[in-house]
């Protein structure tokens, strides 16, 4: 299960330990932030495709772990309304030493911003709202 | 043939819907089916963003052909994380 509607328990997230033969073990958290291109965001409402959301997780996972020659990888999505500083997701990647956990870990966030059905609109100061549309350069996480 | 279609974020919101039962004929192609709901809502500027599609919750190009009682989204760009 990767993904919830549930407030993210970071202390929880981080304390579940790693495989005994994992040395190092990266972090990614990433947090509803207060503005966006210059506008003021009041709050965020994060909306998926639960199933396939859970699949392209899943898929990430698999294909991280399996170049990259880590151990594990945890990852926990939040849908619904987020207020400002509230966690969105949380990455985790451990392995036998740390140059693998950092590049999965990276990879893992970058390709979830590509590819994993989750969308997200933001509510202004003033109440408009939009809903985030991303471009990403593709070569920039090869 | 009928096919459900799933709308999630901009398109649900346009649409007033999450889903729907649609009928489409024999051998209509995932970008024909997209290409036929999104004029529906005649704002020609929706076809500048870049949609990506998905059957039975997986990512296809728009040249799959599709089945009775599949299920297609038609999918804005996604921004998680």
């Amino acid at each position: 299960m990767f993904i919830t509607k549930e407030p993210i328990c970071l202390e929880e997230f981080i304390a579940l330990a790693p495989p005994e033969h994992c040395g190092g073990t990266t972090f990614f958290v990433g947090r509803v932030r207060n503005h966006h291109e210059g506008k003021k965001v009041k709050r965020l409402f994060y909306e998926c495709y639960h199933s396939m959301a859970e699949k392209e997780i899943e898929k990430i996972v698999n294909n991280v772990i399996s170049e990259t020659a880590v151990s594990e990888i945890r990852v926990l999505h939040r849908v619904g309304w987020l207020e400002i500083g509230d966690i969105a997701v949380t990455v985790s990647a451990s392995g036998v030493h740390r140059d693998e956990a950092f590049t999965a870990c990276r990879q893992v966030i970058e390709r979830i911003k590509q590819d994993v059905p989750i969308w997200k609109k933001e509510v202004y100061e003033d109440e408009s709202q939009s809903w985030v549309v991303c471009t990403y350069d593709h070569h920039a996480i090869a | 043939m009928k096919i459900r279609i799933y709308y999630f974020a901009q398109l649900r919101e346009k649409k007033g819907k999450n889903e729907e039962w649609r009928d489409f004929p024999k051998s209509c192609t995932v970008g024909e089916a997209a290409k036929a709901i999104l004029e529906e809502l005649k704002e020609p500027q929706i076809f500048s963003l870049p949609f990506r599609y998905a059957l039975n919750s997986e990512f296809v190009l728009p040249d799959q052909e599709i089945r009775a009682g599949d299920e297609l989204a038609i999918l804005s760009p996604v921004a998680g994380g």
